[in-house]
């Protein structure tokens, strides 16, 4: 066994344990029973530092404390109970609250740190021992043991800001659980073997307090600081009951050099998780494992750029079916289940690695979290299955590196508290402007150089061995590609609370450059690519809710460019290029919302409600089932400033198409098809030409442009086109139902442009009106 | 991420480029077999119960009817409305219109992949050497109640004449409908030409 050194050097700055005497009523009881009880008063423990040191390098918790929750009085009680029953030493220990903090975390050789953390809470256990292990001869058996925590509240606090998790309760039931000394890999291991334990947790809200530190009154969460008027909104509550099984293992000895290493063989079945907002997210039946043969590695190290601690596994496999999902209502539809078999596995330079450094964003002050990640996953898949038919995204992959980071940060002049905010630098001062580098409230998590790819061979509907297919080209319209290759750079900033509610707000500026896409691949790498592909995208206020009607993302006020600097057939690098293409996009209110249930029964090629109408009017009845996936995309396109002939706009918020070939020396040299000002209205009979979109009779603009998808698998008929028979049985496809309708679209100049000549305008507007499109495909293996 | 308006910028820029019809041999059709490509079939409709924009009135009379109503049928026939397309241009000129379209196209047997032509064509194969996506035709497409009209309009945007706007003026030179099968055989192979 590799020696691992554990420094923990303590201070007791201020103890105090005091035993108390029993009065003679109390020894009454006490006489005659078989164990023994004690209870101890304390009025707290503190430490000037506790340091966790390996390998030369030291994490430090500074000026600790544990002591009474001030609510409760100014010392903590705690009762123990100690007895033995059929056979076992059974121990009883229930402590009155308590309030525990940690002034800051560190690591010696930086001046940062992780941010500090408080917590208020109440601890009970029963711990039920004796002799004998798993194998019955030597160890600990600790079955029908349990651990309770309950009314905690915790709060971690970053640059003065507070991300606070209320209501948190875990109870652990410890059944046939064992404790034994075994021999591992590397030596000797301490393992926990969980039997059929099970663990139930519940979080009832996470907020967040961005007033900068501490009110006069001292906060608890019965007193909380009310400065913020944020402060009470939540991102939603969380539950879990999870039947756990299988083992833990604890040996010593990091990735190098000392440390810890810990291999979980864990399986979990028959389990409940539930994110609740207005509607709820919920797995009815969640089962899978968590495996890591090599063990996850824990070290303290350090480089050019500061120390760090690390996490890193050579492999892990993560499988797991999310059985009855149901996506908002509980009465409603259920989604049926998903399935995820996810391997990271270390391939030459491709490692799985996290390094966390104290320290956030450089414009964050000096507290924080800093992430270096990188990952690759081979060979995993996700399988979703709808009224008992499944459909595999079979080969999917992914790998990267990046540095993540991990702030609470506070806007200047987005209302509320300002003090501890960050304005940006000069001439980036401006929230509403793509440039701007200050910060907005919330959860900041920060994303610098993330070079990253992902790509899945195709889809496998009915078996796992079933021939690769496409129609992952389907879900363009949804934005989902079946391959990509990125580097992203930005920050999302999440704050507590949706557009009504609970939920999430979020603010967002990312910038992704040198990125590939895919929108149909085959296995070989060939397809239809967009290369070189740079893309910025900007959200302000916008939202993610979960209600009702299911998941539904608000975008506000998003803008954005993308420059796609060569459309190829072929090879994603060097197939011939259609040209550049250029995408500007300008919303206002646009919309994502995703709920369970599929595209139920439906007539495909004729016009009926049933059966015998549909197959009437010459069209095939199909049934899909209950289960399924339905997205509803809305594009609200805002029309942007009116434009002259042979001028081509060049505004950041505009909605814009060019399309550039023949260029002779980069972007902007050659011959441009320009399609300028598209802009969505809801066309106002009354008002010629539907009004200029201000509202009122000059028409308004909130019907925008939609895609509902109803995603499905599901049996279809196929002919082959070799012998003109229908395939039988009918085989199972992906199924997608797509809708797209508009009121009005308008474009208000179509201009070309000449590299030496200039732009002149071709057509002085496009209308296009009325529009209820329908496509209804299955996708099948070609036959 | 790229966006659903580049889906349909790249289907649109894709028509004009050269494509060439081209039957499949049963050889070329047992080297399908097993590819990623996808095989789809299904239907692609326009409007077949109206559009968004109009509702449907209960009376052929055009002076009854309410700013957000609309009847495209014929013959004094109470109909819904399909797509209308209007293009102007000059400027401030008239708009070229078409109007009313709508339908149901019907195939089963649309395939789409991707593919290295490097050999064939009489030898021009091996010379042209470049990758094509390929749309591997349905054997036969089936129209039903597809229409369309052909007109010009002093304004892009429909109006009812009778009540809210006397003066719009649209004249429809020609009207078509298709019902029935189209056979459709071979592949449309499409590549770029920068």
């Amino acid at each position: 066994m590799r020696k691992t050194i554990l420094t923990i050097s303590v201070l007791m700055a201020n103890s105090a344990l005091a035993m108390q005497a029993l009065d003679d009523d109390a020894l009454a009881d006490v006489s005659g029973q078989a164990g023994i009880s004690l209870e101890t008063v304390s009025s707290g423990v503190t430490a000037s530092k506790i340091s966790y040191s390996q390998d030369g390098q030291s994490l430090n918790l500074n000026n600790v404390s544990v002591g009474s929750d001030p609510r409760a009085g100014s010392q903590t009680t705690t009762t123990r109970t100690v007895d033995v029953v059929d056979g076992r030493v059974v121990m009883q220990s229930q402590s009155t609250a308590k309030k525990a903090s940690v002034a800051s975390i560190t690591m010696a050789g930086s001046s940062n740190s992780f941010g500090a953390v408080n917590a208020f809470y109440t601890l009970g256990s029963t711990l039920k021992v004796k002799g004998g292990g798993s194998s019955g001869v030597s160890g600990i058996d600790l079955d029908g043991s349990r651990l309770s925590l309950t009314s905690a509240t915790l709060y971690y606090r970053d640059n003065g800001h507070d991300l606070i998790v209320d209501g948190v309760s875990l109870d652990a039931y410890l059944n046939a659980a064992y404790i034994d000394v075994i021999n591992g890999g590397s030596g000797s291991e301490i393992q926990l073997n969980l039997g059929t334990s099970r663990f139930v947790g519940q979080i009832n809200g996470i907020r967040m307090d961005l007033a900068q530190n501490d009110p006069a009154t001292a906060v608890t969460p019965s007193t909380p600081d009310t400065r913020d008027p944020n402060a009470t909104r939540s991102f939603g509550s969380l539950s879990m009951d999870l039947s756990l099984g299988g083992s833990i293992r604890i040996a010593g000895g990091g990735a190098s050099g000392d440390g810890l290493r810990i291999k979980p063989n864990i399986s979990f079945s028959n389990s409940l998780f539930q994110y609740q907002d207005t509607g709820i997210l919920r797995a009815e039946n969640f089962s899978g494992t968590i495996i890591s043969n090599s063990g996850i590695t824990l070290d303290l190290a350090s480089d050019a750029r500061g120390p760090y601690a690390q996490l890193a596994f050579a492999d892990l496999n993560l499988n797991t079916t999310f059985g009855g999902l149901i996506m908002g209502n509980p009465t409603n539809q259920k989604l049926g289940s998903l399935g995820l078999d996810l391997n990271f596995v270390d391939q030459g330079s491709l490692k799985n690695w996290l390094k966390l450094r104290p320290g956030g964003a450089t414009t964050s002050a000096a507290q924080g979290v800093t992430a270096d990640v990188s990952w690759n996953m081979a060979n995993s898949s996700a399988v979703v299955t709808d009224n008992g038919n499944s459909m595999w995204f079979s080969g999917l992959k992914t790998n990267g590196t990046g540095t993540f980071t991990l702030d609470l940060t506070k806007g200047c002049g987005t209302g509320g508290v300002s003090s501890g905010c960050y304005a940006g630098t000069s001439g980036n001062t401006d929230p509403s402007k793509g440039n701007y580098n200050g910060h907005f409230d919330g959860l900041r998590i920060g994303l610098n150089n993330v070079v990253g790819s992902y790509s899945f061979d195709g889809l496998r509907v009915g078996s796992p061995t079933a021939p690769l297919q496409g129609g992952t080209e389907l879900l363009v319209l949804a934005e989902i590609f079946p391959a990509y290759d990125f580097t992203l750079n930005g920050h999302f900033t999440l704050l507590a609370g949706g557009s009504s509610g609970n939920g999430v707000r979020y603010n967002a500026d990312l910038f992704i450059t040198d990125a590939r896409a895919a929108l149909t691949v085959d296995e070989t790498g060939k397809g239809l690519w967009l290369s070189g592909t740079n893309y910025e995208m900007h959200f302000r206020n916008g939202s993610v809710d979960v209600t009702n009607n299911g998941i539904e993302l608000n975008k506000g006020e998003y803008w954005s460019k993308l420059d796609v600097n060569d459309v190829r057939w072929g090879n994603k690098t060097t197939g011939t290029s259609l040209g550049r293409l250029v995408l500007k996009r300008y919303e206002l209110g646009s919309t994502l919302a995703v709920s369970s249930g599929g595209a139920g029964a439906l007539c495909v090629g004729g016009t009926g409600t049933n059966p015998g109408t549909c197959s009437a009017s010459g069209g095939r009845w199909e049934d899909r089932g209950n289960e399924g996936i339905t997205a509803k995309l809305k594009n609200v396109w805002v029309k942007g400033a009116s434009s002259t002939a042979n001028v081509v706009v060049g505004d950041e918020k505009r909605n814009q198409i060019i399309w550039e070939t023949s260029r002779s020396g980069g972007n902007g040299t050659g011959s441009q098809l320009v399609v300028d000002n598209l802009h969505t209205a809801d066309g106002n009979a009354s008002t010629a030409n539907g009004g200029n979109n201000t509202g009122g009779t000059n028409g308004t603009n909130a019907y925008g442009f939609n895609v509902d998808l109803n995603l499905d698998v599901a049996p279809t008929k196929v002919k082959n086109k070799t012998t003109g028979q229908y395939v039988n049985p009918d085989p199972l496809g992906f199924a997608v139902n797509g809708r797209v309708h508009f009121k009005e679209i308008n474009i208000d100049r179509v201009q070309h442009v000449h590299p030496t000549g200039g732009a002149v305008t071709s057509m002085y507007g496009v209308k296009l009106q009325n529009a209820d499109i329908s496509a209804n495909m299955t996708a099948t293996p070609i036959n | 991420m790229i966006s659903k308006l580049c889906a349909i910028a790249l289907a649109c820029a894709a028509l004009p480029v050269w494509a060439e019809m081209q039957a499949l041999d049963d050889e070329g059709l047992s080297q399908v077999e097993g590819q990623g490509g996808v095989y789809l079939s299904g239907e692609f409709s326009v409007n077949k119960n109206g559009g968004v924009l109009w509702s449907t009135p209960t009376t052929a009379n055009q002076a009854q009817w309410t700013a957000d109503q609309r009847s495209c049928g014929r013959n004094g026939q109470i109909e819904v409305c399909g797509l209308r397309l209007g293009i102007r241009s000059e400027a401030n000129g008239g708009w070229f219109v078409l109007d009313n379209i709508k339908g149901i196209f019907s195939f089963e047997g649309l395939t789409l992949r991707t593919r290295l032509i490097n050999s064939g064509f009489g030898g021009d194969g091996a010379a042209f050497n470049q990758d094509v996506l390929e749309l591997g035709l349905p054997n036969e497409m089936k129209f039903k109640n597809t229409t369309f009209s052909v007109a010009v309009a002093n304004q892009g945007g429909w109006q009812n004449n009778k009540t809210y706007a006397p003066s719009f003026q649209q004249t429809n030179i020609f009207s078509g409908q298709i019902d029935g099968t189209v056979r459709v055989q071979g592949n449309v192979l499409i590549f770029p030409k920068n």
